[in-house]
């Protein structure tokens, strides 16, 4: 489990997060939402080891992340957004070069998931196109078969099909007791994909919980016009989806761009909704 | 698990970082192990043609085997200046760093791989590298290399072993020094540690006019090489200090 307790976060007078409190539980596919610049990455890179916190603690199966402990490190994998590549490395070179630190890399499911991903692992980085690249550094990052797996705007470069496929691959082949956190500000590109859903924004967890416990209390209307007592209203093809507190209402099919911005806009509302519910699991 | 130290993990560095120094340091190496050649090209054009026309017995000269050593040693001395910043540009990179970061090993095996590398493989390539090369060099018909460079009689004498140890302390201190600022300056990192040298020799020299008494003591084998040992001690534990707690 990957706990942040009391986790607060500054680049020099910039403050990015003040003491938040945080759990990611082992074994679901965390959607990190947020607005650019809200410290997403920061949040990941905290995460990994990479990033000390200013003060409280982020632990990973109660090692401390910054220690870099190797037995935490072999846990752990961050593929990060911006990530430069050795222009003369192939992803099989850059495979079989990470995977002999790792306890349970598999060359035959990076060979696989290259193949569906339709990336050519021989081919060099420095030939291939930016969502190519980033197809083929998914594919190493998921055969590695690490406990937890960051990734950082996965679908970023990636053309329409090629979204399609990281969500099929990543749904189809995400291990039992695996732990993904996807951070992303494009949250149509992985709707489908990701429960619990985490938005961060104001230094604060604004919101973590699964798709069911977010139906349970807000409620998604698809209709002709807005209403005037949602939360929030956007139009959608074929009238507005109105976003609503459920109270009774019965279940409904969450929209996560409406929900995003439900939180965004709505941020007192939706917090004391979701915080002062000792169901939810993360304060 | 050991978390300090496995010699199994400390492999697996070695061999990773190994590829990283063939492909980043080997150029490098090759030119330093050619300086030689340009010793034996200076005489053999330029003072040959000047000298043989005012001097006809020219021909008979040889040039001290010393110089050559000398050159080779010079090479040695850029080698541990460039290789850290060379081999382990990245460590410190935010983004290109991120990987060496996360590698699961220790940092003590990071950077007893890093020392490694920097200190010991990376000049003794130069050094097996300039030998071969001077060795070809004097086994050509042509040109002024006389004597292969192992027959140095100075070998042999008392006061080369105290101007070797010196120069291994020296040489120790030139490599933590770049060891330590290849983990201090993002960019352009060789030219700002030599300016910083630089602006210290600099300090020194008017240390040493202000006060000559101290210099005098300093200036002794002994204290010399004791303190060079003590600086590249220190720089070695701050080093590794900056690999364990670097944030990227």
């Amino acid at each position: 489990m990957i706990s942040l307790k009391d986790f607060s976060f500054s680049y020099r007078k910039t403050k990015v997060f003040d003491g938040i409190n945080l759990q990611f539980e082992k074994g679901a596919i965390y959607g990190l939402l947020g607005e650019n610049g809200v410290g997403k990455t920061t949040m990941l890179k905290a995460i990994s080891g990479l990033l000390r916190p200013t003060a409280g603690s982020c632990t990973v199966d109660d090692h401390r992340s910054f220690d870099r402990k190797p037995e935490f490190l072999e846990k752990i994998f961050f593929l990060p957004d911006d990530l430069p590549l050795p222009d003369d490395a192939t992803p099989q070179r850059f495979f079989r070069e990470f995977s002999v630190f790792y306890p349970h890399p598999d060359y035959q499911r990076f060979e696989r998931l290259s193949a569906e991903l339709h990336t050519d692992p021989s081919r060099k980085f420095k030939e291939m196109s930016l969502g190519q690249q980033k197809k083929a550094l998914i594919a190493c990052a998921m055969a590695l078969n690490t406990e937890y797996l960051l990734l950082d705007e996965p679908t970023n470069g990636l053309d329409i099909p090629s979204k399609s496929d990281f969500r099929r691959v990543l749904a189809e082949n995400v291990k039992n007791g695996q732990t993904i956190i996807i951070s992303t500000h494009q949250v149509k590109d992985v709707e489908t994909l990701i429960n619990p859903i985490v938005i961060i924004s104001n230094s604060q967890v604004m919101l973590n919980a699964t798709v069911e416990r977010i139906t349970e209390k807000l409620y998604f209307q698809y209709g002709p016009e807005q209403l005037p007592n949602a939360l929030y209203s956007d139009m959608v093809a074929g009238g507005y989806v109105n976003v609503l507190i459920n109270n009774g209402l019965g279940e409904s099919q969450l929209n996560l761009e409406a929900l995003f911005n439900t939180v965004l806009q709505r941020q007192e509302t939706i917090y004391d909704l979701f915080h002062n519910d000792n169901s939810n699991n993360n304060q | 698990m050991n978390n300090t130290f496995d010699f199994n993990r400390f492999k697996k560095v070695l061999a990773r970082d190994y590829r990283a120094t063939y492909s980043r340091f080997g150029l490098a190496a090759l030119i330093l192990s050619l300086l030689v050649v340009t010793v034996w090209i200076f005489y053999l054009v330029w003072d040959n043609t000047f000298h043989y026309i005012a001097e006809p017995d020219w021909v008979d000269y040889q040039i001290a085997i010393g110089e050559r050593f000398s050159t080779i040693l010079s090479g040695i001395a850029i080698s541990f200046a460039i290789a850290p910043a060379t081999i382990y540009k990245s460590c410190n990179l935010k983004g290109r760093g991120n990987y060496y970061a996360m590698l699961p090993a220790s940092h003590l095996e990071k950077y007893l791989s890093m020392f490694f590398y920097c200190c010991i493989v990376a000049p003794l390539a130069v050094l097996l590298g300039s030998f071969i090369v001077d060795t070809l060099l004097t086994l050509l018909p042509i040109g002024y290399f006389k004597g292969f460079i192992w027959n140095w009689s100075d070998f042999s004498e008392d006061y080369f072993v105290e101007y070797i140890s010196s120069f291994i302390a020296f040489l120790f201190l030139t490599s933590s020094i770049f060891m330590f600022t290849n983990t201090l300056f993002k960019r352009a990192k060789f030219i700002k540690t030599a300016l910083w040298l630089m602006l210290i020799g600099f300090v020194l020299l008017i240390t040493d006019i202000a006060f000559p008494a101290l210099f005098d003591f300093i200036g002794s084998f002994l204290v010399k090489f004791i303190i060079m040992l003590i600086i590249s001690f220190v720089l070695q534990f701050f080093t590794y200090r900056r690999l364990k707690r670097m944030q990227y």
